[in-house]
């Protein structure tokens, strides 16, 4: 009698490598259940997880990414496709706090590691923290306009109240003479002056803070001579000018072999990296995250 | 507000640096250009204490997709083209920097200072020698002109390039 073929007789190792070629048949469900089989059959590796992982992400099923992630996390801290589809997921599930932790976490493991998702995921982790920042940006309006609101009808119920307070007075004095008719009216008018202005201080203040909003701009120095955006990439040239790596690349083939802006004879293989400038950026944007772009 | 394009971001970003802090004499109608960024008209005043004093003109400025690696097609329309030794009256310029030494680091503004420059620097109006046969021949689009830029002696020889003759 010839054994039937079957999933139960192949080793873990197997059943990973049936999954892979399942994945790459963008069969995802099938993949998924081979990667669950060799987890059943070796639970401590931690690619299995993360394979699956991927499928789940395939399938946006976003809980599960993040359970198996967590769960090769648990196994080894240091993966960096852990941190990253973790971090997908949950830029999914809008936990923009967690999503950017582990983005960040994925970054730095990839340059550790020498690993060459590296623009890929600072793309996806600039995406996080944009929307973070909108979502963010969107409550502190929404959090100003009803302190707006609320500051404004304090001032009038404030206004009301005193005027109500004036007339109590007024009713209670038993002589009723011009003097205190016209002393009546100065202070009735004084009230309504000290509402008003004050009010309309209130609303120029917070007309500023929403002014300051809309009129956020990059500093110059930090944006490329060519896109005149803010540096990404930035390479420095022998004349000591930066430039979006991108951007000098694309002048370099396309309009000549010279420095844009000094007119020096320039080839691609003299583009050095300016790392400071990158951590200039980094923290100017970590400062003013509105100015993130992708 | 988001352009698209790489390209129409950074004119995006010409456009308000120029209506904000334009050079003196120079002014941008930001609304007709924020209507079709690719193409702009720029008024310009001749300078003070210059031959082009009291003088207004017109420049045209037109894009193309591949801005700022390729350079802009910058002429002078309307009633008023400076009478120039390096102005055609259709026009046309004979600037290097529009052309030949054009550099991505340029922009609208540093051309008009440039063009400025070279009004401002002009010591007797009158036309490029060859303006009648150049205006009679010419390309419409004057980066297909075979420039040779003899700026200094105040030469201007044109060599008529030949495209293609559909």
């Amino acid at each position: 009698m010839s054994k039937m073929y079957s999933t139960a007789n192949l080793s873990d190792k197997e059943l990973k490598e049936q999954g892979n070629r399942l994945f790459d048949l963008h069969k995802y469900e099938d993949a998924a259940n081979c990667y669950t089989k060799a987890i059943i059959k070796n639970p401590d590796q931690a690619l299995y997880f993360t394979n699956r992982a991927l499928c789940h992400l395939k399938l946006k099923q976003w809980e599960s990414v993040c359970k198996d992630c967590r769960r090769a996390l648990d196994i080894d801290p240091c993966l960096m496709k852990g941190h990253f589809f973790l971090g997908l997921a949950l830029l999914e599930l809008e936990l923009f706090d967690e999503a950017v932790k582990h983005l960040q976490r994925a970054v730095d493991l990839a340059k550790e590691q020498k690993l060459n998702y590296g623009d890929d995921i600072t793309s996806v982790l600039r995406q996080a923290r944009k929307r973070r920042f909108q979502v963010r940006e969107e409550q502190r309006i929404a959090q100003d306009i009803d302190l707006q609101t609320y500051l404004n009808q304090l001032i009038v119920d404030d206004a009301k109240r005193n005027l109500a307070a004036l007339q109590e007075q007024e009713t209670t004095k038993d002589s009723d003479t011009d003097a205190n008719s016209t002393e009546f009216a100065r202070r009735k008018e004084e009230i309504e002056e000290k509402r008003d202005t004050c009010i309309s201080r209130l609303n120029d203040l917070f007309a500023k803070v929403d002014e300051r909003r809309r009129k956020r701009e990059v500093p110059d120095y930090l944006c490329g001579k060519i896109s005149f955006e803010i540096l990404q990439e930035p390479v420095i040239t022998p004349s000591g000018i930066t430039y979006e790596r991108k951007d000098i690349e694309e002048h370099l083939q396309r309009v000549g072999h010279f420095d844009p802006v000094t007119r020096v004879r320039l080839t691609q293989d003299q583009l050095i990296p300016n790392l400071a400038m990158k951590e200039v950026v980094d923290t100017f944007l970590q400062e003013n995250e509105w100015a993130l772009h992708y | 507000m988001a352009a698209t394009s790489p390209s129409k971001r950074r004119l995006q970003k010409e456009l308000m640096s120029l209506i904000r802090e334009p050079p003196p004499g120079v002014h941008v109608d930001g609304e007709m250009v924020g209507q079709n960024l690719t193409q702009w008209i720029v008024y310009m005043e001749g300078a003070k204490g210059t031959l082009y004093e009291g003088e207004q003109f017109q420049l045209q400025f037109k894009f193309s997709s591949k801005y700022p690696f390729d350079s802009p097609e910058v002429t002078f329309i309307g009633g008023n083209i400076p009478v120039h030794p390096h102005v055609y009256s259709n026009g046309h310029i004979c600037l290097s920097i529009l052309t030949e030494d054009w550099s991505p680091a340029l922009s609208v503004q540093s051309i008009c200072l440039s063009i400025i420059s070279m009004l401002s620097s002009c010591t007797e109006k009158k036309r490029p020698s060859d303006n009648t046969l150049y205006v009679r021949t010419c390309n419409k689009n004057p980066k297909k002109t075979k420039w040779w830029y003899h700026g200094k002696k105040g030469i201007i020889l044109y060599i008529l390039y030949i495209l293609c003759s559909y």
